[in-house]
């Protein structure tokens, strides 16, 4: 009797480490370029959410618009008020599903690669989009990358014509977030 | 006929000058401008409750958040300070200006500090950018 309640008291508390893991940051780094002949635009931000649920794959993340940090005041400014319209649409939000999370082993040191399916949300416009994910697990520790590239006209993103070959039509979006273990505060 | 034609020269040096002066327009300046000065838990608690009024009220603009550094973290030359609040789950988090001039660069959690930054708005936590550490 006594070891069957030690077993099971075993047993309760290999369940929990196993299935309470949820991974999250609250600043992750988004970047993105858009290039084209004439110039060549980069912002970043350092401040994105992002939570990843072990067991089931699924991903959240989420950004300010306003936190994109530009060289310039000026294309900062236009880049708010003309092309995101932050003030109407503050968050870029994607929300997805891992199908290959069972790959990935977070208490073995190693690289492993996601693949990950869901709607991106830019500029209130959703999207379907498929990308790979790069994670790397060291020490405990969980890293994720991505790049993917998205189309403007996708998100109703207007280029007024006077601009039209000064921007790029696509822009190339990379995330670089390490995730930490979700401990319940005390 | 040489009158209209200086007019144009300096029509011309005057339009490009100020189209220098806009594309090299600085970004708004964090250290000189008039800080809004609060905690970080009633910064917090004015998006909790209201995030688009808090919205009007706060983002875009430089303000000072004062309150107890919960959690430090640096990736290259970007320093990160979250500072608390009564909730546990939502901080208020400042990106430091990496470019700006800081008064030092050693935090440590728990001592209490005034950061002046640029309000980007909430997602679980205030976002303040550009910051800058006052004290």
């Amino acid at each position: 009797m006594k070891n069957l309640l030690r077993w099971m008291t075993c047993m309760v508390l290999f369940s929990q480490t196993m299935t309470a893991q949820k991974y999250f940051t609250k600043v992750g780094s988004v970047s993105f370029i858009s290039a084209s002949t004439m110039e060549k635009i980069e912002a970043n931000t350092k401040s994105a959410n992002c939570v990843l649920d072990l067991p089931t794959g699924a991903v959240e993340m989420a950004i300010l618009i306003k936190s994109f940090n530009f060289e310039k005041a000026l294309m900062q400014e236009h880049f708010n008020e003309n092309y995101l319209e932050s003030d109407k649409f503050p968050k870029a939000i994607f929300k997805g599903m891992i199908s290959n999370i069972a790959d990935l082993n977070v208490s073995k040191d190693g690289k492993y690669e996601g693949k990950v399916k869901g709607v991106i949300t830019i500029h209130g416009e959703s999207k379907p989009i498929e990308t790979k994910v790069n994670f790397t697990v060291s020490g405990g520790n969980l890293a994720a990358t991505a790049t993917f590239k998205v189309t403007l006209a996708d998100f109703k993103i207007e280029i007024p014509a006077l601009v039209k070959d000064n921007i790029g039509k696509t822009a190339e979006i990379s995330i670089d977030a390490k995730l930490d273990a979700f401990k319940k505060p005390q | 006929m040489k009158k209209i034609l200086l007019a144009l020269v300096i029509l011309a040096g005057v339009g490009s000058f100020t189209a220098y002066k806009m594309w090299n327009k600085p970004h708004q300046n964090v250290v000189s401008a008039k800080a809004i000065v609060m905690k970080a838990e009633d910064l917090l608690n004015a998006f909790k409750n209201d995030e688009t009024a808090a919205g009007t009220e706060y983002i875009n603009k430089v303000v000072g958040v004062t309150g107890n550094i919960s959690n430090v973290k640096k990736e290259g030359d970007q320093i990160t300070l979250q500072i608390e609040t009564s909730d546990p789950m939502s901080n208020v988090i400042c990106n430091l200006d990496p470019s700006a001039k800081q008064g030092r660069v050693a935090f440590k959690e728990g001592e209490s500090v005034q950061i002046n930054g640029i309000c980007s708005g909430y997602l679980s936590d205030v976002i303040l950018d550009r910051c800058v550490v006052i004290k």
